[in-house]
């Protein structure tokens, strides 16, 4: 009985410990924090940048995180170009290739086609965010504007959301699109995605998600749908339709067109983890595979009779699998 | 409602995410907002001066704006939201109400003074705002000596008077170039068409820079007053020459998409004068439009600017205090109100509608104000 009620004590006492919303409490800690913006937005002006697709004659922002000129911006931004205007806030325009976006975190890269070197903001995690630490953000709001540098925004984290999203109380608008959000450090955490009608709430796409993607859509490839969307025919599947019980995901069903099926998988299999990551809620499976393509292999650890087993499922196309049903 | 971040420059392309607009967790909540207790709290310590001049500017039962002591029982306010209220009085410290009467105003920049008999209060003293870095910490300070809202300097000073930026009165072709930009069309009457520039021609040089595009020469030229005479070199028929354009101001205000002016719309309320600044300082402190006319201090406690306009979802617009400091040594223009008598007698339908539109606008405030009551709780 002691030992029961000593370990909620001892969890609330660990809970003091942990790092808590970043303290101002007096002057001198406010010209403090007011010194680490002036330095983030000393630094990281000359990389953020406007990007204005040419065919399209739309404007979003974007910001540098190379010497050799990638750009990181938003999804929405890019859709439907390949080729955009790099407008500075110093005025001088440059041109950058389309590389590939995950449409389903917003996130996306460019290339700038000269050789550089290019002023470039260091590139930091959105993972080890808290709620309350203090943010930046920048961007080119309303498209550039010759008359100013890129407007200075600052706020704090007012909440994490699914698929390493971050909410602010930076107020960001339209052309901010894709604009950096840096950290006291002055590390890209964010990139501007959306907002709703509170001033509280302005989404960014963070970092972590960028990080996951990062190869696809260096290599390119382009996928996802903005906001998300469980029908969308191009999303990767194993073809294996689970269901929580009290054991963990257990297999229902396995489509004969799937990959999981001809991969071996038979109902009664319950799923321990997927691609490395342990899964116990069936959402969570789209959350792993957002950064996944059709054709991408992952391994599955499951338990059969007892045993642990495990097998690389190829996943295919959603629409594949559906299709094939039908006939 | 969620809106994607995209500005629409020439068309609109429709997108938009399906994601419901979340909501932030209780316990979230309760973090950031104990946070930014602490931080209003030691902001008190810059406000002592600022709160000494600044008195609320009430018509009937609703506060329109801030004022700023000047001295003599004189405030200085923002002219177009007190210009058409009735009955205009501030409150002192003793919690008198006191009648205000337009003294007169400063039309370019939007401010009046008000003249308060009996009142006794310290003058401001303005502080310059030319040494503000882009990131500085900001307040703007209400007679209680709490901050209303605290900020950062987004954008440092400069004009947003579009009539000021040099204008060439040409189309230009917004694809890469490389070499130049294509002069696709030129307005009749231009400073282009007065200095001989047609259509066809190549611009590749400006005051002895070369523009790559679009973007280049349009900044260079805004960057630029009217009046000015920058030389602009050009390819005609693969012969290269030279044109002195006289600049003349832009006339019109370009229209913003809707979806960008629905962005700030839903962001809370906007003053009716926002444009057209000579010189203003831009902060992303979250205001409403009845907060014109309050103080803005940096860490310094010193009185660096009046709020002058809330402009949008990211912008809250600050006269400069040394902008401030030497208009007011000039006498305001006597302030003649607009007669009424020779207005064109209105339609039964015209009337009907002006009623309704009185009385929405009468709910819209009722809404907004228990809306902020409601955020008080």
């Amino acid at each position: 009985m002691m030992i029961k009620k000593l370990v909620p004590i001892l969890v609330l006492s660990m809970a003091a410990l942990l790092p808590a919303a970043p303290k101002v409490e007096s002057l001198g800690d406010l010209k403090k924090l007011e010194g680490q913006v002036k330095k983030v937005v000393r630094e990281n002006t000359g990389a953020t940048v406007s990007l204005v697709s040419p065919n399209i004659g739309a404007s979003g922002s974007g910001v540098i995180v190379s010497s050799d000129g990638l750009i990181l911006t938003a999804a929405h931004v890019v859709e439907g170009s390949q080729v955009m205007t790099v407008i500075f806030p110093d005025g001088r325009q440059e041109k950058a290739l389309v590389l590939g976006a995950n449409y389903t975190r917003d996130a996306a890269m460019v290339k700038l086609v000269g050789d550089g070197p290019w002023p470039f903001a260091e590139v930091g995690e959105s993972k080890s965010l808290e709620v309350g630490d203090f943010v930046v953000a920048m961007g080119h709001p309303k498209g550039y504007d010759p008359t100013r540098r890129p407007p200075v925004r600052f706020g704090r984290i007012m909440t994490k959301r699914p698929l390493d999203f971050i909410m602010t109380d930076c107020t960001v608008v339209g052309g901010d699109s894709g604009g950096p959000l840096f950290d006291l450090k002055g590390r890209v955490v964010g990139i501007h995605s959306n907002i709703g009608s509170d001033r509280q709430v302005n989404n960014h796409a963070g970092l972590s998600g960028y990080k996951a993607s990062w190869e696809n859509m260096l290599a390119g490839k382009s996928w996802g749908v903005l906001g998300g969307d469980r029908r969308d025919p191009n999303r990767p599947v194993m073809g294996l339709n689970l269901k929580k019980a009290e054991t963990g995901l257990v297999v229902d069903e396995v489509p004969k067109a799937g990959p999981a099926f001809a991969a071996g998988f038979q109902p009664g299999d319950v799923v321990i983890s997927i691609a490395g990551e342990k899964v116990t809620e069936v959402a969570k499976l789209s959350e792993i595979f957002v950064d996944f393509l059709p054709g991408d292999k992952v391994e599955v650890n499951f338990v059969r009779k007892d045993q642990k087993l495990n097998k690389t499922v190829t996943l295919a196309r959603l629409g594949d699998i559906y299709r094939n049903q039908r006939r | 409602m969620k809106v994607i971040l995209f500005s629409t420059l020439l068309v609109t392309t429709g997108l938009q995410a399906q994601l419901r607009s979340p909501g932030i967790p209780a316990k979230d909540q309760k973090i950031t907002n104990a946070q930014a207790d602490q931080i209003f709290k030691a902001l008190r310590a810059v406000n002592f001066e600022a709160k000494e001049v600044v008195y609320p500017i009430y018509s009937g039962r609703e506060r329109v704006a801030y004022g700023i002591s000047i001295g003599d029982g004189k405030l200085l306010t923002k002219a177009s939201e007190i210009i058409s209220a009735r009955a205009l009085f501030t409150v002192d410290r003793a919690k008198e109400a006191m009648a205000a009467q337009i003294l007169g105003i400063y039309a370019e920049h939007d401010l009046a003074v008000l003249k308060v008999p009996g009142l006794k209060a310290p003058a401001a003293k303005w502080a310059d705002a030319e040494t503000l870095n882009e990131g500085a910490f900001l307040a703007s300070v209400r007679s209680d000596g709490e901050a209303q809202a605290m900020g950062v300097l987004s954008v440092r000073e400069r004009s947003i008077k579009s009539t000021d930026q040099g204008f060439l009165g040409v189309r230009m072709d917004r694809n890469e170039a490389g070499k130049g930009v294509r002069v696709e069309n030129v307005e009749r009457d231009s400073a282009a068409a007065a200095a001989g520039i047609r259509p066809g021609d190549v611009i590749t040089m400006i005051e002895g820079k070369k523009v790559k595009g679009f973007y280049e020469l349009s900044t260079r030229l805004r960057r630029l007053s009217k009046g000015e005479q920058p030389e602009i070199e050009l390819l005609r028929d693969n012969k290269s020459m030279k044109v002195k354009p006289i600049l003349k101001g832009r006339e019109v205000q370009e229209n913003e998409p809707r979806r960008l002016q629905r962005m700030d719309r839903m962001s809370g309320s906007q003053s009716r004068v926002r444009e057209d600044f000579g010189n203003v300082l831009q902060s992303d402190m979250e205001l409403e439009a009845n907060h014109a006319g309050l103080p803005v201090v940096d860490l310094e406690g010193r009185i660096v600017g009046m709020v002058i306009a809330r402009a949008g979802r990211i912008s809250t617009l600050i006269l400069p205090g040394d902008d401030i400091a030497k208009t007011l040594k000039a006498e305001p223009e006597p302030y003649v109100p607009a007669p009424r008598t020779d207005r064109r007698p209105n339609s039964p339908a015209e009337d009907r509608r002006a009623r309704m539109k009185r009385e929405l606008e009468m709910m819209r405030r009722t809404m907004e104000h228990l809306q902020r009551e409601l955020d008080r709780e």
